[in-house]
């Protein structure tokens, strides 16, 4: 061997060095393209997934729209109540404008559904005895203008004296307070 | 005169190689030398570029993924509340369907008294379970079967029809008929909801 040979062996391993260097950059290419075409793949599921989503979205959309523009129409009425004391209120005021003669009057909160839309009602225990038809009206007055409170009892009988009836009645106003956050509308 | 041809300054003497000269097939090893260095930077520097462009491509994809997942948890959060306004819906219903007007039924059943027939006493009590469901306790006097059936055809004109029935006819013409009112025009939940105070 000699000095000849050497140079052309360093040629020679020079020359396989940068075949190694750049096999080796090659490799990191193409490792990175698969990195790539990963990432590709991964959006390609993402933009699926969130397509099936948003379908699903819009089935559920159109299969609850009776029932959410139900909802729209009926939640004022069944919020009209905040708090019992706006229930007993509300109740009272009636009674007032009216002019009716009460008899007794007796407030109660009660827990309805935990959990539920709505989780408390005022239970208001009320005994009148008037005119027929100013009782009657009263009632019809106070059904219409609070159509979601429920009069889960009405007894009727006839009162002391002429056309006066007496009416006990026991009147449901359902109780959601703001604080129940179902306030979220889509 | 002879020309002298040999430079006079060229005193060195001829020499022998001091080694033997390499096979001439290897004075390919230093061009392949010179391809190998243009051939590696060139090649380098591309696969660089292109691993560059490729990190770019897949930070870009990256964020889109993040953008799509978003959107996608922006939706499941909207399904979300729709479920929950469906459920509201429901409970809705189900509290109105049972708080129908009771006025319009006892006015109906005091109306359909005749002029000899007088109530007294209309109970109207509401089912705890079944709120739609209305027990009518009605005790009159006067009229007997005949006020009965006017007074039930008046009930079914405001849309209830009476199940368990019981009827008990006492003395001076008393009658006390108790019997469950079940709403019959239900509609279907999801088709054609409507305010009740407006039917």
């Amino acid at each position: 061997m000699n000095n000849k040979h050497f140079g052309c062996m360093a040629l020679g391993l020079f020359i396989i060095l940068m075949g190694h260097w750049t096999n080796a950059s090659y490799k990191k290419l193409r490792l990175a393209r698969d990195a790539e075409e990963i990432s590709r793949s991964a959006f390609d599921g993402a933009v699926f997934a969130r397509s099936a989503e948003q379908r699903k979205m819009v089935i559920l959309k159109n299969n609850t729209i009776g029932s959410r523009k139900y909802l729209n129409q009926w939640e004022p009425y069944v919020k009209q109540a905040k708090n019992p004391q706006y229930g007993e209120a509300l109740i009272n005021f009636r009674i007032k404008q009216a002019g009716i003669i009460t008899l007794s009057q007796v407030y109660e909160t009660v827990d309805h559904v935990k959990g539920g839309t709505i989780p408390k009602t005022l239970n208001a225990k009320l005994v009148f005895e008037d005119d027929y038809v100013k009782t009657l009206n009263w009632l019809a007055n106070l059904e219409g203008s609070l159509p979601a409170i429920r009069v889960s009892n009405c007894k009727l009988s006839k009162g002391q004296s002429g056309n006066d009836i007496k009416m006990e009645l026991s009147i449901d106003i359902p109780i959601i307070s703001s604080e129940d956050g179902n306030d979220t509308k889509t | 005169m002879s020309m002298i041809t040999e430079p006079f300054h060229d005193i060195k003497t001829e020499r022998q190689d001091i080694t033997k000269p390499l096979p001439r097939i290897l004075i390919l090893v230093p061009v392949l030398f010179c391809i190998s260095c243009v051939a590696a930077i060139a090649l380098n520097l591309l696969f660089f570029f292109k691993i560059k462009e490729s990190e770019t491509a897949k930070v870009q994809w990256k964020s889109k993924i993040e953008q799509e997942t978003s959107r996608k948890s922006e939706t499941e959060k909207e399904i979300e509340l729709i479920k929950n306004e469906d459920r509201r819906a429901k409970d809705v219903f189900d509290w109105v369907e049972g708080s129908r007007q009771l006025q319009p039924l006892a006015v109906g059943v005091a109306r359909s008294m005749g002029v000899k027939s007088s109530i007294e006493e209309l109970s109207l009590v509401r089912d705890i379970e079944n709120p739609h469901q209305i027990r009518i306790g009605l005790d009159f006097v006067n009229g007997g079967q005949e006020q009965l059936d006017s007074t039930l055809s008046a009930i079914n004109e405001l849309g209830y029809r009476a199940y368990s029935a019981n009827q008990t006819s006492g003395q001076g013409g008393q009658v006390d008929y108790q019997a469950t009112l079940i709403w019959q025009k239900i509609i279907n939940k999801n088709n054609n909801l409507s305010l009740n105070h407006n039917e």
